[in-house]
């Protein structure tokens, strides 16, 4: 395979220091990533309501 | 698709780092939006393992108390992993290299080389053993043979879907992603060809007037055994589903991405597997296709039933592979990507050997994952969201330094290891995973997975607080 890296090190870069760059450009605090922000009060209530909901209604319905 | 896997081949080193190992990634490489990770999710939820649980549960309920229990089990399993895995998103982390701030970074080892590497290796087999089945069967019907479970095609067969999923998995998550966008809307039409032909010939009063095959003869008892394998197929999902969320853009997509495909999608595919199982009075979703729709269409849906189980094994291999090269195993981490994803399928294909062995133990093979995952689960949650508060310290999850906050005791965790002991232990009392006995009562109200989670995450927080934290280790602060 065309594989010239994927982590193979094959072009000689060391794992460990591309962990390290890669950190000071994440860790920084004004890293700005959607994924960063946490799920809101209503996101918890909507997604174990619906879980709950299915659940309840599956044992009402079919047992 | 030439285009993107061109780029991915010119991408810079620590691009393609972080869709092949460990190095956690940026915005810019998350790949999937909520479609995407959808039919991600659905491409994994529509493969024959689904069929394969949903046609076993013929054994203990009819339909409209099994898929009740379906329901239940999935909402439980599915529902915990989801949560469990919103670290994997937030920070873009491979999922064990998250998991480090529990176990520690040695303490990792054990869960990413043997419990994470022998799950793995359990489902591609028999998920390639399903592969050779149905090509046998459309063997046997072209042919006008007869060969059995245990024939040497059979084996021959999942070579062939192993070597597939390899070539699928050394292309990396674009290439995961071009392949579900072609199998997930095949195998939908599957299900609708599949429902079409059993409501054909058969009314709804009609399936839900047939018996369970081998049922305990207490109700509830088969109800909860059918919710504890339906929550043990949920779990084991979540080491594919920590590698595969961090590539999602946001925790909201990713949530509901997985809800859809592996709670949704499956509870679908696993009905349309009881119906047919129902039917035939007959577990193995191999042999119902050609009854079902014929020879012709059979063989077709079997085709495309095999493709979409390469789909599943890619999935599996891809995240395995990705765990196992963990910075700290240096000779791993440098191992060539292609190398690697050979040696995981190549190790699958051992059991190939006797394929019914492995077919005939599935279902002890999922309650054994449970017993692993439920109390890792637990305690993950546990530290996540309650002793952390969903925030980690990411330069300590990569040091190696003694003394940093997730270095604990020399790198291991020893009281996340006394919470998986006790709840493992938990759960063997409530359910025999090998003969189904019950040494203490409670299953039938609690199942055994869900006391084995919460005595797992209970324990840990214990310990946690009175000991792991006052000894300074951990992070947590006083």
């Amino acid at each position: 395979m065309n594989e010239t890296s994927g982590g193979t090190g094959g072009a000689g870069h060391d794992v460990a220091a591309r962990i390290q760059t890669r950190l000071d450009e994440i860790a920084r605090p004004d890293y700005d990533d959607p994924a960063r922000t946490n799920l809101t009060g209503l996101d918890w209530l909507v997604f174990f309501g619906f879980l709950l909901v299915c659940a309840v209604g599956a044992v009402l319905w079919g047992y | 698709m030439a285009t993107e896997q061109t780029e991915e081949f010119v991408a810079a080193p620590s691009k393609k780092e972080a869709l092949f190992g460990t190095i956690p990634v940026t915005r810019e490489e998350r790949v999937w939006g909520f479609f995407d990770f959808s039919w991600v999710m659905i491409g994994l939820a529509i493969a024959t393992w689904a069929f394969l649980i949903g046609g076993d549960v013929v054994y203990f309920l009819g339909l409209k108390a099994g898929i009740a229990a379906m329901v239940v089990g999935n909402a439980i399993g599915v529902g915990v992993v989801v949560v469990s895995v919103l670290g994997d998103t937030k920070y873009g982390l491979e999922h064990f290299s998250l998991v480090r701030a529990v176990f520690g970074r040695h303490g990792i080892k054990p869960l990413i080389y043997i419990v994470n590497f022998l799950v793995c290796i359990g489902w591609s087999g028999i998920l390639a053993v399903m592969f050779g089945r149905a090509a046998v069967n459309v063997v046997n019907q072209l042919a006008d043979t007869s060969y059995d479970g245990d024939h040497f095609l059979v084996a021959l067969f999942g070579l062939v879907a192993l070597f597939s999923a390899w070539l699928v998995v050394v292309k990396g998550p674009v290439a995961l992603k071009w392949f579900n966008r072609i199998a997930a809307p095949g195998l939908s039409v599957v299900i609708v060809v599949m429902l079409f032909f059993l409501f054909r010939d058969n009314s709804w009063s009609d399936f839900t007037a047939i018996e369970p095959l081998e049922p305990f003869g207490d109700p509830l008892l088969d109800f909860v055994m059918v919710v504890e394998f339906s929550i043990a197929g949920g779990l084991s999902w979540w080491p594919a589903q920590g590698n595969l969320s961090r590539l999602a853009r946001t925790q909201r997509s990713a949530m509901w991405a997985t809800i859809v495909g592996l709670f949704v999608v499956t509870i679908i595919a696993q009905t349309v597997g009881l119906m047919a199982a129902l039917v035939y009075e007959d577990a193995d979703p191999t042999s119902w296709m050609i009854p079902l729709t014929g020879a012709g269409f059979g063989i077709v849906i079997l085709l495309w039933i095999g493709f979409a189980n390469i789909t599943t094994m890619s999935v599996q291999a891809y995240q395995v592979c990705v765990a196992m090269r963990q910075e700290s195993v240096k000779w791993l981490s440098n191992m060539s990507w292609p190398l690697l994803v050979g040696i995981f399928l190549g190790l699958s294909s051992l059991l190939l050997i006797k394929p019914s062995a492995v077919y005939d133990n599935f279902f002890q093979f999922l309650y054994w994952i449970s017993v692993a995952y439920a109390p890792i689960i637990g305690i993950v949650l546990v530290d996540y969201f309650l002793l952390r508060r969903q925030t980690l310290d990411l330069r300590a999850i990569f040091s190696h330094k003694k003394g940093d906050p997730y270095d604990f005791w020399g790198g291991w965790n020893i009281a996340a290891f006394i919470g998986v002991a006790v709840g493992s232990a938990v759960y063997i009392l409530l359910l025999n995973p090998v003969s189904l006995e019950q040494y203490v009562p409670g299953f039938e109200y609690m199942t055994a997975s869900v006391p084995a989670l919460v005595s797992g995450g209970l324990v840990y927080l214990v310990l946690t607080q009175l000991w792991v934290k006052r000894a300074g280790k951990g992070g947590y602060g006083s």
